[in-house]
């Protein structure tokens, strides 16, 4: 089982960036041949309606590089402060070198540095928090770099309408470090899981090396709904997605709960990685959790943020009191692979922790 | 599980669908609600009435409102 309970790591700042253009759906009537009913019923349920998005040229590392920047200055920190910097994405700038490497060149830091990427998607930021907080506790790194974020509404196709208008682009970077000795202990409980045989339900299947990008890979295809794409498109069946997230998530909240002692009532947040307004809705009253703690309406602004949706609605929606006092949260992830964990942890009050509009490319 | 009682769940899950209209004879594919967002909120109902998550894949294989309801019958706990 991957379940940890660590003290010594901390979260000590945060920033987010969305990127610089903002799409709206009644703008895009086309995308659902101009059924306005069923356009209302999607925005009602599912919540949504805008997205911010990355023009073509600026991808995860650049909106990464600008939320580790602005980071790095709001904590007062010069590169050779840094030990280890983490990248989560599944939208890299080329399949090598890493998205860790190439951004460490871009800030400058010392050779001395821990560099890697992490594949995964939605449930990446916990994955992430629980290596970056391992490498601060037990890894002899003072402070670690967590970069989290993709360009997903890159990878889709613009006439899939299954898919098209749910992503946003994003990027957070979060400093971790080791809390130094002395100093109070900071509890933190990670349970992490995986399910192979769900490899079918999101995916891209074309472009690597498996399929490589050939003529074959990048035809487009209609299917029995009209939605097009081409095998290199990402693709998800909304219905087994929210069928394990129904199965799943549940559980692992109830779980997590039981192993670290808490009740409903003693986690001030709980955020769960913002698919869409409806699931996080039907979880959260499953679990009999006080609505008014649990954000659910990122989606619904600013798209799907993949990894990045984590740390954007710690930003967005918990920034002002993040900055102000200390909150237990309880983070849920979810997606890709099927892969799937959660982190109880307590963060604040911090000194950084905001999110902002990317800076589009010249 | 009485398929009258699934019948009115499902109508109430799916916005515009008449459980008067509906018998276990209905073809889904005949239904113009019956669409990706009636797939989720049909889960979702499905988990919230009875307790129960049938996979999303399961849900499309059904060609009938009486297929949707002797699957939901079959992942009952035996009674």
């Amino acid at each position: 089982m991957a379940e940890a309970h660590l003290q010594r790591a901390r979260l000590a700042g945060l920033v987010s960036v969305v990127g610089p253009e903002r799409r709206r759906l009644d703008d895009e009537p086309e995308l659902y041949g101009g059924n306005r009913a069923q356009l209302d019923r999607l925005k009602r349920t599912i919540g949504l309606a805008e997205r911010w998005v990355s023009p073509p040229a600026q991808t995860a590392l650049d909106l990464g590089h600008q939320a580790a920047t602005r980071l790095l200055a709001g904590l007062a920190l010069a590169p050779a402060d840094l030990d280890a910097l983490i990248f989560v994405t599944q939208t890299p700038d080329h399949f090598q070198p890493c998205n860790a490497a190439i951004l460490h060149g871009r800030l400058g830091l010392p050779t001395s540095v821990a560099a890697f990427d992490v594949n995964l998607g939605c449930s990446g930021f916990v994955y992430g928090l629980y290596l970056a907080s391992l490498l601060a506790e037990t890894g002899g790194c003072r402070k670690v770099l967590l970069v989290a974020g993709d360009t997903l509404s890159h990878s889709v196709h613009p006439r899939d309408r299954a898919v098209a208008p749910l992503f946003g682009d994003a990027a957070a970077a979060a400093l971790v470090e080791q809390i130094p000795p002395g100093e109070p202990p900071s509890p933190a409980w990670f349970s992490l899981h995986t399910d192979g045989s769900g490899a079918d339900i999101i995916k891209q299947p074309a472009g690597g090396f498996r399929e490589p990008a050939t003529n074959a890979a990048l035809t487009e295809h209609t299917d029995a709904d009209g939605n097009v794409r081409t095998r290199a498109n990402l693709h998800m069946n909304g219905a087994e997605v929210f069928s394990f997230n129904l199965r799943e998530l549940p559980l692992l909240v109830e779980g997590l709960m039981r192993r670290a002692q808490v009740g409903t009532r003693d986690v001030d947040a709980y955020v769960f990685h913002q698919a869409n307004r409806y699931i996080i809705r039907n979880i959260a009253r499953r679990l009999h959790l006080p609505l008014e703690r649990v954000p659910m309406d990122i989606v619904e602004r600013f798209g799907n943020q993949s990894s990045a949706s984590i740390p954007f609605t710690l930003c967005h929606s918990l920034g002002e009191a993040a900055r102000a006092r200390r909150l237990r949260v309880l983070l849920v992830g979810y997606g890709v692979g099927l892969s799937w964990a959660s982190a109880l942890l307590e963060v604040g009050p911090l000194r950084v922790c905001e999110w902002i509009t990317g800076v589009a490319p010249p | 599980m009485e398929l009258d009682t699934f019948i009115k769940q499902l109508a109430d899950a799916v916005e515009g669908l008449d459980a008067s209209t509906l018998t276990g004879d209905t073809p889904l594919a005949a239904l113009p609600q019956w669409d990706s967002l009636a797939l989720l909120t049909t889960l979702a109902m499905v988990d919230s009435e009875y307790g129960v998550q049938v996979s999303g894949r399961a849900l499309q294989e059904c060609q009938t409102v009486g297929d949707l309801f002797r699957l939901v019958q079959k992942h009952l706990p035996p009674s």
